[in-house]
């Protein structure tokens, strides 16, 4: 940037750090192996369709949900779930549910 | 930030002085780095996710969007427009979530590019300067390529593979056939948009016509041997539409190698003439015609990308995403579209912060609908490996061939809250 302060600087900067500040507290390596994710669960897993959203669930319970869809008998109504958490190993698994349990 | 009463330029003037000490808070490498300046040019899948994306990495960043639209209409879903499910508008979005976030969207064609001086030039002569540029042109028709069939030709024949004035023309000719005519779907060789689009648009007819024109035919002449989901679609069909769908491979002289678009009529390889009543050529294809002017396309007509970042091979400090990319495995889809979008915000917020790009991953979901409440999938996770992407060992593939009249149920409704979910994403909008 090439402007200097002015006066506001620091209430326009709280506010908008207020909006987009959280995803910025993890890694982007975290951020873009969840990026996908967001095509159905929403933007930071905040769902508001039929798909469930994903923020703010526990850690260990996302984690266990995703090895569930990826395991040989996933869990009765799975649909494609099973085919996407074949994708990920059980660290990446580990990465994403922390990754959404701190989205609020 | 065009709801606060400072303009654009003040609040990024603020922002540079105030924010990079909070900012430094949770991203310490990045926050203390001039920010830099990125236009991205195309505002559909790709485009509208990259800006977004990087304005949430980093609000630092000057972004701004050119895409000559003021209300973008997406391919996909517009199949349903023609089975009659949707409207039209419903495929529509607006750029007021992006412009909160504070990218700058002009809406004009993006008509040049200046690799070395790192500008854009707009239609009317405006210049912009960048850093970094992300292009996200989507596809051109290759006009020509397949004889008979330039831009008159698809006045009369549309394409309807571009969601604008093509679809609304396909609807109406659709409306306007009588019962009994014949729809022909020309459908292309690979690689093209959508690799699953021609045979859900013919799903999508074929359950109009049983609804509305029942003794109606159907005919898709086709330039290859295999099309995505084959199996599923060709069970579906059966099931919903009998023998109203005739699929005529390659091998079966399926390729179509002149079109009438007067006379609706098409002859194939070993010169047999077929006569529609409503005639959509789906043709060939190649990055838009920007790309081209950046000097990213390669020979093939496509844009060849560094795996790991999206940035093109050919010419640095621009990044190119969706159908424009030679990304294979990876299909030319929305969804991959707006996957490859973010790995390139992302590297681009880290170049810019003079740190290296993370570590790239997409994945992919593509849900055709067969008819209403029957709805199948193809799904992928990708990785880079060896500097190319590839499909992970073991994940992804077809929904299966035997599945409950539930399981395609489900498919069918999350399809749509998929729709729904991805607009949100890309331009904050609800369908």
């Amino acid at each position: 940037m090439t402007g200097r302060p002015k006066l506001l600087s620091l209430i326009t900067g709280v506010a908008l750090l207020a909006a987009g500040g959280a995803a910025q507290a993890q890694s982007l390596d975290a951020a873009v192996l969840a990026a996908p994710c967001a095509n159905c669960h929403g933007t930071d897993g905040k769902s508001s369709g039929p798909i469930p959203p994903l923020a703010g669930r526990p850690a260990i319970a996302i984690a266990a949900q995703m090895k569930a869809f990826k395991s040989e008998t996933p869990p009765p109504g799975t649909t494609i779930m099973n085919r996407l958490a074949k994708g990920y190993t059980d660290e990446q698994i580990e990465t994403l549910a922390k990754y959404f349990s701190e989205k609020k | 930030m065009s709801r606060h009463t400072i303009s654009r330029r003040q609040s990024l003037q603020l922002l540079g002085g105030a924010g990079a000490g909070l900012l430094s808070l949770s991203m310490p490498a990045i926050a203390q780095q001039a920010a830099g300046r990125v236009v991205v040019v195309g505002g559909g899948f790709g485009g509208a996710t990259a800006a977004k994306y990087i304005k949430r990495l980093n609000p630092k960043i000057q972004v701004t969007l050119v895409e000559p639209l003021q209300r973008y209409y997406t391919c996909p879903f517009t199949n349903l427009h023609f089975g009659g499910l949707r409207t039209f508008e419903q495929q529509g979005h607006n750029f007021n979530e992006l412009r909160a976030l504070g990218v700058q969207v002009i809406h004009a064609l993006a008509n040049d590019v200046d690799n070395k001086k790192k500008t854009v030039t707009l239609a009317g002569g405006r210049v912009l300067q960048y850093d970094k540029l992300v292009l996200s042109p989507g596809i051109d028709i290759r006009w020509g390529a397949l004889k008979g069939y330039d831009q008159a030709a698809a006045q009369l024949a549309p394409h309807a593979w571009q969601a604008g004035p093509q679809t609304t023309l396909l609807k109406r000719q659709l409306d306007a056939m009588p019962d009994g005519g014949t729809f022909i779907l020309v459908a292309p060789d690979n690689p093209f948009r959508c690799p699953p689009g021609p045979y859900e648009r013919v799903s999508m007819v074929a359950h109009y016509f049983k609804t509305k024109k029942p003794k109606s035919k159907i005919l898709v002449l086709d330039a290859k041997e295999n099309f995505s989901k084959q199996g599923l679609f060709l069970d579906g069909w059966k099931k919903f539409y009998g023998d109203m769908i005739e699929w005529v491979p390659l091998s079966k002289d399926g390729k179509v190698v002149r079109v009438d678009a007067k006379s609706r009529e098409v002859e194939t390889e070993f010169g047999k003439k077929h006569k529609a009543s409503v005639l959509n050529v789906v043709p060939p294809q190649k990055a838009g015609f920007i790309a081209d002017r950046a000097g990213v396309t390669a020979p093939s007509g496509w844009v060849p990308v560094k795996a790991q970042t999206f940035e093109s091979s050919q010419v640095a400090d621009i990044y190119v995403a969706g159908d424009a990319t030679v990304a294979a495995p990876m299909p030319k889809s929305g969804f991959c579209a707006n996957a490859q979008g973010k790995v390139a915000a992302a590297a681009i917020v880290a170049s810019l912060a003079g740190q290296p790009a993370p570590k790239a991953s997409w994945a992919n979901t593509c849900y055709s609908l067969i008819a209403p409440d029957y709805g199948i999938s193809v799904a992928g996770v990708y990785e880079v490996q060896d500097g190319k992407i590839a499909e992970v060992k073991g994940s992804g593939g077809v929904s299966p061939r035997e599945a409950s009249a539930e399981f395609r149920k489900l498919e069918a409704d999350y399809g749509v809250a998929w729709y729904n979910a991805i607009a949100g994403d890309a331009w904050g909008t609800k369908a």
